[in-house]
């Protein structure tokens, strides 16, 4: 049974807009380098050039992390200081923009972050989980409940899976 | 004189290679590879493309990322770490800082790149599971173990697909839903 953390990191970054008429860019990071190129999620608008927060979500005993403050380059891509690098090795996350409109992402969990993805003004919640060789995150409406997207990423070796 | 067999990234790049994984089905074990080379044959019959990332893995090398992972995080002592038979490795350098910092090294970005726990055993280890791609283009007709006809022209075209999921399962190659290489003798 997975445990349960309670780590509230209520991260507001520029106006906060609940009601943002646009639906979230998202991208799935794995970090391989110091130089981070996002992989893109099928059906769902990657985050571009700008600046960007990357929430590293938790498994286990590996506490969830948010990097603020990233600048992306050209299809999402960014680069961290070797300090970084080295502390955030081979994890796995998302980034999100930040700009204005951008909702409160909250960690309500380690292993949950809740953000609005769709625009309705709505908190839906992005979940991480590992399974015997591969890390899962998945979208989850937080109207209806439904998957709204999921994406694996190979770890090439094996890991103790805290997916149900 | 310096102990040769200290955990470090030195230790690392030394040693890493004697421990290797394997992508050949040829590596896994014999059962499950003589079911595996059925169900590829009657794959490559029908015209699928297949791309093998990963079979066996090996045990002394999931020992050592478990290890170094464990000691890094403070999970286990390195005096406390327990010796394998072929692996030379001395986790305790007599100073905890340094013990720790050398295991970071090893799972950080120039070692195994590793952030989450390790296991010490798995289907991959025990050489019962494959990782591979499978993709095709319109229609798959592939032959199951009996040697009926199965024509799949549903989506995705890929290992993904649950209609090439019942295929593999006749030839007791498993699919785990949730991660899309992996087909093992039991699905886990």
């Amino acid at each position: 049974m997975m445990r349960r953390f309670v780590l509230v990191a209520a991260l507001a970054v520029g106006p906060t807009s609940a009601a943002a008429d646009q639906t979230t860019p998202v991208s799935v990071v794995h970090i391989n380098d110091i130089s981070v190129t996002p992989e893109q999620v099928e059906g769902v608008t990657p985050v571009a050039n700008g600046v960007g927060a990357l929430v590293l979500l938790g498994a286990g005993d590996t506490p969830a992390q948010i990097v603020p403050n990233l600048i992306l380059s050209e299809g999402g891509r960014f680069t961290l200081s070797p300090q970084q690098a080295e502390q955030l090795s081979g994890r796995v996350g998302v980034m999100l923009p930040m700009h204005d409109g951008m909702p409160v992402i909250t960690l309500s969990d380690i292993d949950t972050l809740d953000v609005d993805l769709t625009g309705n003004g709505v908190q839906d919640s992005v979940s991480f989980c590992l399974t015997g060789s591969s890390a899962q995150i998945t979208a989850q409406s937080g109207t209806t409940g439904q998957e709204l997207w999921g994406h694996s990423i190979s770890l090439s070796y094996d890991v103790e899976a805290t997916c149900d | 004189m310096a102990d040769k067999n200290l955990s470090g990234l030195a230790w690392f790049k030394a040693n890493q290679s004697k421990y290797p994984n394997s992508n050949k089905i040829s590596a896994l074990a014999s059962g499950f590879k003589t079911s595996v080379q059925a169900f590829e044959k009657a794959l490559k019959a029908a015209g699928a493309t297949i791309i093998v990332s990963s079979t066996k893995r090996n045990k002394s090398r999931a020992y050592i990322m478990r290890y170094a992972w464990d000691v890094a995080n403070k999970k286990t002592a390195p005096d406390k770490v327990p010796k394998i038979t072929g692996v030379d490795i001395n986790w305790d350098h007599g100073d905890a800082a340094k013990s720790i910092k050398a295991a970071k090294e090893m799972i950080g970005s120039s070692g195994f790149n590793i952030a989450y726990k390790p296991s010490l055993t798995s289907r991959h280890i025990e050489g019962k599971a494959i990782d591979w791609t499978i993709k095709w283009n319109k229609e798959l007709k592939i032959k199951d173990k009996k040697g009926k006809e199965v024509v799949i022209k549903s989506s995705p075209k890929s290992g993904q697909n649950k209609e090439l999921h019942a295929v593999g399962k006749t030839y007791g190659v498993v699919k785990l839903a949730s991660d899309p290489p992996h087909w093992s003798t039991d699905g886990r």
